[in-house]
């Protein structure tokens, strides 16, 4: 009897004991909850604003402004339209000046490493000798 | 004693004092005992009652936040890009509880203090007043908030309120409207979606490209002070699906101080307005003639001298004084042939075209502020004869655009909308001409930038097509002679039309550089020509390089001189 009480008693301070634990760790939750739920609101009217301001500085107005004035940005004309094949078809001319060689073997061995390398510089020539140029 | 105690433990017998004093302490040792056993019970019963029965009573945090206060305020509006057009952002709103005012003198002095544009009388006023909640001013900065927190007034509160705030400021004002202080939509899309937006179902996307919009509103606005116009309108529309990409209505207005907007800004000339619209409504009848087959574009009529009827006296405003052919007619927008070419359709035949088109009723479009048109009561054979040139009838520049629209792109009229579709696949619409009407169409109107009375309107690469229109307003019972509605519709790229844009000046004065004149072909049309060649690229078309080619696709054959000898003496 005295060992059955001895439980009863261990066993009912642990309980106790268990329960003070959890109900303080539910509060910790609330907490967390409650705060976590203020930062939501907190960020979403930061997210809010900050699109909002996004949106104020993306102004076509302005961005026309600035692009004028800082990048010497101008309307592009008819001209200056070009399709990637039109593009190909100019660079051709240039690149093909001593590489015919090359071509045809590359032609003949199917590397298609190499010979995607070789169209890449074919469109890529035009553009680097216009930057060349310019500098 | 001794021996007793051996015997039986138990019957332990004391006597006299000392029996006495042990009763009386086991009685008050009772008394105690049971005191601090209620006392105990007491304390338990409430400590059960606390924690259980009353765990409601006292809140764990002065403001609670639930999951449904961070939706406050109206939906976003976006444009088909995404770009924001209009959002709500949270701010504090003061207000107080007049009954907790302790010294309402003192506290609306403080109040002064930290915000010195509010009126000291006003809200002593209101503090004084007997009911539980006045507003002492909406939306304040945080660093208000902050000041007001510091007065430490007890009957002073925060509400969280949302704000409506247009970050591209007026730009596309009458599309996107205006709301009041208590976010209702009061006009444009805010209005009509009023209770989709409040409830915040979804953002709303609308039709309207932004950068579309910009463009034409600043060319448009240039237009405007170049030619002294009291007013201007513009529309862009995608032919195929009638999503309005564009609309603009100057002067405009900044929805983000909805107080201090003029009556007269308000007005959307694009939609609510409604005009005479003048020789661009040639369209309308040379379509309906070359689909009734009652012409050809071979054909023509004579244009030598002006129809009298009536007291009136129509003439041509660039008279040829000789024959001219459909495509002739169309180009240096003949007044007479128009009429003629409206007559030989008829009467019933022009009025059933005009109100297919939606002429005689208002543009179903996602906007309150839409003009019924002004049509005649009785249909005479007068007045087939002036709208036939576009006056007699006054309708909306969207109901012009979306007329247009239907002519050339294949012949099939759609509403406009301002909601962005999501599918490509345009929605079912009603065939107003046919096809080949439709291809024919769009010659006529290459013609006439290219060769006619809407030169100026040219985009090298983007074969605009279109036609110039000129109408002197109404006033009174007459026109008035100096005040012009100069319009300029057009359509781009003729081979394929995939946009209709129209820009409309009010009243628009000629300048020495017009030499004095203020028609569509020299004040409207080139708005049309430098929206075309800034916005063609930015929606993703591609100018048309070989120019000589798709030239000749679109050329057309304009009848020669011995044709018309012929015809001529023929009749």
């Amino acid at each position: 009897m005295r060992r059955s009480t001895f439980l009863w008693c261990v066993l009912g301070i642990s309980v106790v004991i268990g329960l003070f634990v959890i109900k303080h760790r539910v509060q910790e939750l609330e907490d967390r909850l409650h705060t976590l739920n203020a930062e939501i609101i907190t960020d979403q009217d930061a997210t809010q604003v900050l699109q909002a301001e996004w949106s104020y500085l993306n102004q076509p107005t302005r961005l026309e402004a600035l692009s004028k004035r800082l990048l010497g940005m101008e309307l592009p004309d008819a001209e200056q339209t070009v399709t990637m094949e039109e593009l190909l078809r100019k660079a051709e001319p240039e690149a093909g000046v001593g590489t015919d060689v090359a071509q045809k073997t590359a032609k003949l061995t199917p590397r298609p490493s190499k010979a995607r390398q070789k169209t890449q510089e074919g469109w890529l020539s035009p553009i680097l000798t216009k930057l060349r140029k310019s500098q | 004693m001794i021996v007793g105690r051996r015997n039986n433990p138990e019957s332990i017998r004391i006597e006299g004092d000392h029996k006495t004093a042990i009763e009386t302490g086991r009685n008050r040792l009772m008394v105690a005992g049971a005191l601090f056993s209620a006392a105990f019970l007491l304390i338990g019963v409430r400590v059960i009652d606390v924690s259980i029965f009353r765990s409601d009573s006292e809140p764990r945090y002065t403001r609670g936040v639930t999951k449904h206060e961070k939706n406050v305020g109206r939906a976003d509006i976006t444009d088909r890009n995404g770009v924001l057009l209009a959002t709500s952002l949270n701010t504090a709103s003061l207000y107080a509880n007049p009954r907790l005012v302790l010294d309402p003198e003192q506290a609306a002095m403080k109040l002064s203090i930290v915000l010195p544009d509010i009126d000291v009388k006003a809200i002593e006023k209101k503090l004084r007043s007997d009911r539980g909640f006045v507003w002492l001013r909406r939306h304040l900065t945080p660093r208000q908030q902050y000041a007001v927190n510091r007065l430490g007034i007890p009957a002073l509160n925060f509400q969280r309120e949302a704000r409506r705030m247009y970050p591209l400021g007026p730009l596309a004002s009458h599309v996107l409207g205006y709301t009041d202080i208590d976010n209702r939509g009061l006009s444009g899309v805010e209005r009509y979606f009023d209770k989709e937006l409040r409830t915040r179902q979804r953002n709303l996307s609308l039709a309207i490209d932004i950068r579309a919009q910009h463009v034409l509103e600043q060319e448009l606005g240039a237009a405007m002070k170049k030619f002294f116009a009291i007013g201007a309108a513009g529309l862009i529309m995608d032919v195929n699906t009638g999503e309005i990409v564009a609309m603009s209505s100057l002067p405009g207005f900044d929805p983000n101080h909805p107080g201090a907007i003029a009556e007269e800004l308000r007005f959307n000339r694009t939609t609510l307005g409604v005009y005479e619209m003048g020789s661009t409504f040639k369209i309308f009848t040379t379509a309906m003639a070359l689909d009734a087959g009652t012409v050809t574009l071979g054909g023509g009529y004579d244009a030598t001298n002006p129809i009298r009827i009536a007291r009136f006296v129509i003439r041509d405003y660039h008279a040829k004084k000789r024959w001219l052919s459909v495509p002739e007619i169309f180009m240096y927008s003949s007044n007479i042939g128009t009429v003629k070419m409206a007559l030989d359709v008829g009467i019933a035949g022009h009025r059933k075209f005009l109100s297919d088109l939606g002429m005689m009723k208002p543009v179903l479009i996602e906007l309150s502020e839409t003009g019924a048109p002004l049509s005649p009561n009785r249909w005479r054979e007068i007045n087939t004869m002036t709208i036939s040139f576009g006056h007699g009838l006054a309708v909306s520049p969207l109901h012009l655009v979306a007329g247009v629209s239907a002519i050339v792109n294949g012949g099939i009229y759609r509403s406009p909308t301002l909601i962005k579709r999501d599918t490509n696949t345009p929605g079912p619409g009603k065939r107003i001409i046919s096809l080949e009407t439709s291809l024919k169409m769009r010659r006529l109107m290459r013609l006439v930038v290219d060769k006619g009375t809407g030169q100026k309107a040219a985009a090298p690469g983007f074969l605009v097509g279109g036609k110039t229109g000129t109408a002197e307003k109404v006033s009174g019972r007459g026109y008035h002679r100096k005040a012009l509605i100069s319009s300029f519709v057009a359509a781009f790229p003729m081979n394929k039309p995939r946009y209709v844009v129209l820009a409309m000046l009010d009243e628009a004065k000629g300048t020495e550089e017009t030499f004095g004149y203020a028609t569509g072909g020299w004040v409207a049309a080139p708005v049309v020509g430098a929206v075309v060649r800034r916005i063609a690229p930015v929606l993703g078309l591609r100018p048309v390089k070989a120019d000589e080619a798709s030239r000749e696709i679109l050329a057309i054959e304009v009848p020669k001189k011995s044709d018309r000898e012929r015809r001529v003496a023929a009749h």
